[in-house]
């Protein structure tokens, strides 16, 4: 295990995801700074140490440009409506006067260093959770996590893998179309010459579809599964009800303030009903998978150092609640606990332990 | 310029821990009733969470909100999260954080003042004039003005219902004003017709729906004015003339004017169990992770080079 | 293997039928080689064999076909995707997947076999095919001859008994074309694959046929050793034909043979002279003249720097592989294409610079997809809108496609022309702006020999008209009939530019047939036949 251990390969993607998820929760139940900061800096850290060179994995810096202008955004709301909560006032701008029927709003005016804060903060939170979702989006290849969908969702993974190269070949074949139109001089306008360009693009995507279907089902998709109306509709039935308990779940046990009845024992039923779904979805088809992706140590490591970040912030949450959530009344400094701090640090563990990713062959140019 | 930074941000913490900050701000207001009718008494009652009730007073002349007099007495108070100081979870860090709340249909349930907390436990609030019941109010702190010369009320209420409310224990009456008459104004009139900023959850049928009014000097009897009429919400009722007086003072429980009450921002850190050293290392952790991955991009970029 | 008994097939509402009462039975391990024309039923007969047709395109079969004992009118082609393993003439429309290896896994997963055998499999296959450094390249980067290989590894990978290919190499360069052939070659000779193959150059197919099955077009078929049907067949390969000329029995199929027979012909055209040629007209000035053409797409570098100058009556063949800069070179000198340096002069003026409407009056062009430029619903719409948009006379289009394809029903849709029709037509509207200089990029693409010599005719109708015509094209046998210089181009460099006996005789991988059989000065069939006439006489 130890000499194979850091061979280059790509890891699961659903790890990524699990890990990725796991720093999200935590950072949902935290509006503290240090945190939140602390979480950033770890998820970057392993995108940079552990992502590919595929299109997907550059896009993470978006991901980042996207989280600080969401904090601007919180922060410039904060001051436009209403950002007077609070005793330090840091700003005084003048307040707008608003006819009566939008009573409740309030322009300008006076603002505070808690509501400003407060602004921040909230906006820090939601802002570490796009990081987040970037960073699963960076390590983990999404067309891999297509192909480790459940049997029941191939048709969908299909669709999607072909809309996905569809959609280059038809950038192309307007590309083509229009310079076409120039050799016949077409320079002309309005609905003729959108004609011109829509009838040869679409009359293209047709025989390419046509194409592709044929080839398709010379190849054997759709080869076997025979199922009865009535296994059909029990399986839709058992898999919305139990997305549906997930849902339900899920949000109950993020939200602190839901009846905890719905919480663990909804989440959990949800996910019996819903395994069970996918389960019988699953076998009506006879496929199989070329190199599926493997659950090896290195994965269940990397998920649960993601799973041990959101453990940890949740039980500080049972007795430590007073720093997860750094109070906007009296300004002073956030404090700070040791296991909050330690707990958010396991999360890096990716970035050493994780096999590194493989080199993307590159076309010759 | 991050070093320099950071040894400000050092500095804030330090001052922020080191500042002689008590449960009860003792610069603000003055323990115990107000002794004239300038100002407003503010009342603490912590019911069922147990602990001694607190009266101070706002000895103000001007007018102001309900929030300024319950700050203004010195009380040390907590917004949730996302409506802020419009809405008290906490007066005195109590329930605090740390504290298992018997909520029914809450298990272990303990106060986070992230939202608004359920209606089973709650700061309810409270205003009478002076020789006048308690009434709860129809309305949030910011939206209401205090009573010259009145009191201010908060009680804890836990797995009481609308009906069963409890009004604090204490008379709404000032020393050596015992036996006069409630002369009862109209509730002042909120600011803005924002139901977020209404205090909730409201009870149905507020026990002594009618209105204190304040002992006002001159104390004149005004004619009672026509009811404001406002769309959103419901009306307060018209003064009834012949109005209840307040409770026995005699009846009152004991209270302190909050002066040994223990430093909120002291219990915290202890509550928390908070290093000092601990936002220091998550900065330089942040510093470190940030090197880290600089140097690892280095490192990744001179590799796919060669 | 395969078996078609009484097979017969309509399409709804044709008059008649595409294929009719067609009885054959393919052994297997057999390499059959199908030839017709455009239209005469080749991909009906191929579709046949796992059941495309009749349940994927409609229409109406009779008789039955089966497959290893299997009938194809029980079940869909999928059922089939163990037996029969379907190659289609653009490799990239049919692909499912993005890279080389899941393409190559797909149809496994389909037929559930298992993930280490799937993996065997593929790693075999990749080595088979040569491809294995491909392995995890996206697809759509791939060359031609790269991508047509991937396609028949994803078909191989699932073990088929047969087969079927439809045109593997019509879009390929030579040397592409030649590594697709080689490896079937070599599948039927390693596995005893059964292939059934249509393919309209015969020249490169016929060696390596057992077996040839020729479609007249009335919906019968001629079966035989090659040898046999070819010699009574109207279309043929050069070698064929030569063989013809010459009256060799056994008609040879390959150059070996051939050159074995034609030791006496060689010695006697040795001895005369060699064939008169128009010398390249070298002193009249260029009609088009362009000097120091550069495109580049992103650090990509098309075409680098290259001069070129096209004198009027006379035609230019370029050549080279895929991706050698041929179609960006023309776009550029059109004037629609980018262009990042370089100038291009027409009558003093440079059509980059005129809006399109008016270059090209200038310079005409009909891309690789001449398809692209049809819109309407009817031949007769399209001339309409064609003199319209060149202010001609009405009529000058309609005229110029009869000139150029007698008996076109003006009501007929264009997409249902042939491809040497739809050709045409798209000559004949660019030609109603009346250019001096015309450019066709790859125009023999998917035409038969019939359509090629028709093509043949109309680009000498052009230089009768004194045009300046250049053909951007990897048919070699064609450039040898049409062209009177030839440009070989070379990642975006001119790598040899002459008359074409000197281009095409002189080089291994540019010779036509007669060339490597007669010798470089020979290009032509019907050169050499005016040379034994002459000897005759």
């Amino acid at each position: 295990m130890g000499s194979t251990w850091f061979l280059p390969r790509d890891l699961h993607p659903a790890a990524w995801w699990v890990w990725a998820l796991g720093l999200a929760t935590a950072a949902s139940r935290t509006t503290n700074p240090w945190l939140l900061g602390l979480i950033v800096a770890v998820a970057s850290l392993v995108v940079i140490a552990r992502r590919g060179e595929a299109p997907w994995a550059l896009a993470f810096r978006l991901y980042l440009v996207l989280a600080g202008f969401i904090v601007t955004m919180r922060v410039l709301f904060r001051i436009i409506f209403g950002g007077a909560e609070g005793s330090t006032i840091i700003l005084r701008l003048p307040e707008i006067p608003l006819p009566a029927w939008a009573a409740g709003i309030r322009l300008f005016g006076a603002v505070s260093a808690e509501s400003v804060l407060g602004g921040f903060y909230d906006g820090l939170r939601l802002a570490t959770m796009v990081v987040c979702l970037g960073a699963a989006n960076a390590l983990a290849n999404p067309k891999r996590l297509l192909k480790a969908m459940p049997a029941a969702l191939y048709e969908v993974g299909t669709a999607v893998t072909v809309a996905l190269s569809v959609f280059p070949q038809l950038a192309e074949s307007v590309l083509r179309v229009r310079r076409a139109r120039k050799l016949r001089g077409g320079t002309g306008k309005g609905v003729r010459a959108l004609r011109g360009i829509v009838i040869p693009i679409l009359a293209d995507a047709l025989d390419r579809s046509l194409l592709l279907a044929a080839s398709m089902d010379s190849r054997g998709y759709g080869r076997a599964g025979v199922a009865t109306t009535r296994a059909r509709a029990a399986t839709g039935v058992l898999m919305i009800v139990g997305l549906l308990g997930v849902c339900v779940g899920v949000y109950a046990t993020l939200d602190g303030s839901t009846p905890r009845y719905l919480a663990t024992p909804v989440l959990v039923a949800g996910l019996v009903i819903a395994v069970l779904g996918f389960r019988a979805a699953g076998r009506r088809v006879h496929r199989t998978r070329y190199r599926p992706d493997r659950w090896l140590l290195a994965e269940i490591v990397v998920a649960a150092s993601g799973v041990a970040v959101a453990v940890v912030m949740f039980g500080t949450s049972r007795v430590d609640p007073t720093n997860l959530n750094p109070s906007l009344i009296t300004l002073s400094w956030p404090l700070l606990s040791w296991p909050p701090l330690i707990g958010v640090l396991i999360g890096v563990t990716p970035a050493l332990l994780a096999p590194p990713p493989l080199e993307l062959e590159k076309a010759p140019a | 310029m991050r070093m320099r930074f950071i040894a400000a941000a050092a500095a804030v913490v330090l001052t922020a821990v080191a500042s002689p900050a008590y449960a009860i701000d003792q610069s603000k207001g003055k323990p115990g009733f107000c002794p004239s009718a300038t100002g407003v008494t503010v009342v603490v009652d912590f019911q069922d969470l147990g602990g001694t009730t607190i009266v101070r007073c706002f000895p103000s002349a001007s007018r102001g909100t309900g929030l300024d007099a319950l700050k203004g007495a010195g009380f040390q108070i907590a917004g949730v999260q996302r409506w802020g100081e419009g809405f008290i979870c906490r007066v005195e860090n109590r329930p605090s954080a740390v504290e298992i709340v018997p909520a029914q249909g809450k298990q272990n349930y303990r106060e986070l003042c992230i939202d608004t907390p359920p209606g089973s436990a709650y700061w309810s609030y409270w205003h009478a004039g002076n020789n006048c019941p308690w009434v709860y109010s129809q309305w949030g702190i910011k939206n209401r003005d205090f009573i010259p010369g009145g009191f201010e009320g908060w009680s804890f209420s836990l797995n009481k219902t609308a009906k069963t409310n409890p009004q604090p224990r204490i008379a709404a009456v000032r020393p050596g004003a015992e036996g006069r008459t409630c002369n009862a104004t109209e509730e002042p009139k909120p600011t803005t017709n924002d139901p977020n900023e209404q205090q909730q959850p409201q009870p149905n049928t507020p026990p002594g729906a009618d209105n204190g009014g304040g002992d006002g000097d001159p104390p004149a009897a005004e004619p009672p004015p026509a009811p404001a009429t406002s769309a959103a919400l419901p009306l307060p009722r018209p003064r009834n003339s012949a109005s209840p007086t307040a409770a026995n003072p005699a009846l009152s429980v004991a209270f302190t004017g909050g002066e040994q009450a223990e430093d909120v921002n002291k219990v915290l850190r202890r509550q928390s169990g908070a290093s000092p050293y601990a936002p220091w290392v998550a900065g330089a952790a942040v510093v470190l992770l940030a090197a880290a991955s600089w140097w690892i991009a280095r490192q990744r970029r001179r590799a796919r080079k060669a | 293997m395969i078996t078609l008994d009484h097979v017969s097939f309509w399409y709804r509402g044709a008059p008649r039928p595409v294929l009719s009462d067609v009885t054959l039975t393919i052994r297997e391990g057999e390499l059959v080689l199908l030839a017709g024309r455009t239209g005469s039923g080749k991909s009906t007969l191929l579709g046949t064999v796992n059941g495309l047709v009749p349940h994927f395109a409609g229409g109406h079969l009779a008789g039955t076909a089966t497959v290893d004992g299997v009938s194809t009118r029980s079940r869909p082609p999928r059922e089939f995707a163990h037996l029969v393993g379907m190659v289609g003439q653009d490799p990239l429309a049919g692909f499912v997947t993005d890279t080389v290896e899941d393409e190559l896994a797909y149809g496994m997963e389909q037929l559930g076999v298992a993930p280490q055998v799937m993996r065997r499999r593929v790693e075999e296959t990749l080595d088979l095919l040569g491809i294995a450094e491909l392995r995890r390249r996206p697809l759509r980067t791939l060359s031609g001859g790269q991508q047509q290989r991937v396609a028949i590894g994803a078909v191989l990978t699932m073990h088929p008994k047969v087969l079927v290919l439809d045109e593997p190499t019509s879009a390929l360069d030579p040397i592409a074309a030649e590594d697709v052939l080689a490896t079937l070659a070599r599948l039927v000779q390693d596995l005893g694959t059964t292939v059934l193959m249509a393919e309209h150059r015969l020249e490169r197919v016929v060696p390596f046929a057992d077996r040839f099955l020729y479609l007249p077009g009335d919906g019968s078929i001629v079966d035989g050793e090659p040898a046999g049907v070819l010699a009574g067949m109207p279309i043929a390969p050069p070698i064929v034909e030569l063989g013809r000329v010459a009256g060799w029995s056994p008609l040879p199929l390959s150059v070996r043979d051939a050159r074995r027979l034609a030791e006496p012909i060689r010695r006697d055209l040795a001895a005369g002279p060699a064939p008169r040629r128009p010398a390249p007209a070298g002193t009249e000035p260029a009609t088009l003249t362009a000097t120091g053409i550069v495109v580049r797409y992103g650090a990509t570098v098309a075409v680098r720097g290259v001069d070129l100058d096209l004198r009027s009556g006379t035609v230019l063949a370029m050549m080279g592989r895929n991706g050698s800069g041929k179609s960006s070179l023309l776009w550029a000198v059109q004037g629609s294409g980018p262009r990042q340096g370089g100038t291009v002069r027409v009558d003093g003026v440079d059509p980059v610079d005129l809006p399109s409407a008016r270059a090209r009056r200038l310079v005409g062009m009909v891309p690789q997809s001449a398809g692209d430029l049809l819109y309407l619903e009817s031949v007769a719409q399209e001339c309409a809108a064609a003199d319209r948009e060149s202010d001609a006379t009405p009529g000058t289009c309609r005229f110029l496609l009869d000139e150029l394809a007698p008996g076109i029903d003006p009501d007929q849709h264009p997409r249902d022309l042939s491809e040497g029709q739809r050709l045409a037509l798209v000559l004949a509207i660019q030609l109603t702006a009346a250019p001096p200089v015309l450019l066709l990029d790859e125009p023999t693409r998917g035409l038969d020999y019939n359509a090629k010599a028709a093509l043949g005719r109309q680009i000498a109708y052009l230089t009768d008209q004194g045009r300046a015509v250049v053909v951007a094209t990897h048919d070699v046998e064609f450039v040898a009939t049409v062209a009177d210089r030839v440009v070989v181009l070379a990642e975006g460099e001119v790598v040899s530019d002459g008359p074409t006996v000197d281009v095409l005789g002189g080089s291994p991988a540019f010779a036509t047939q007669v060339a490597k059989i007669i010798g470089p000065d020979w290009l032509t069939v019907s050169e050499v036949a005016a040379a034994l006439h002459q000897e005759v006489r």
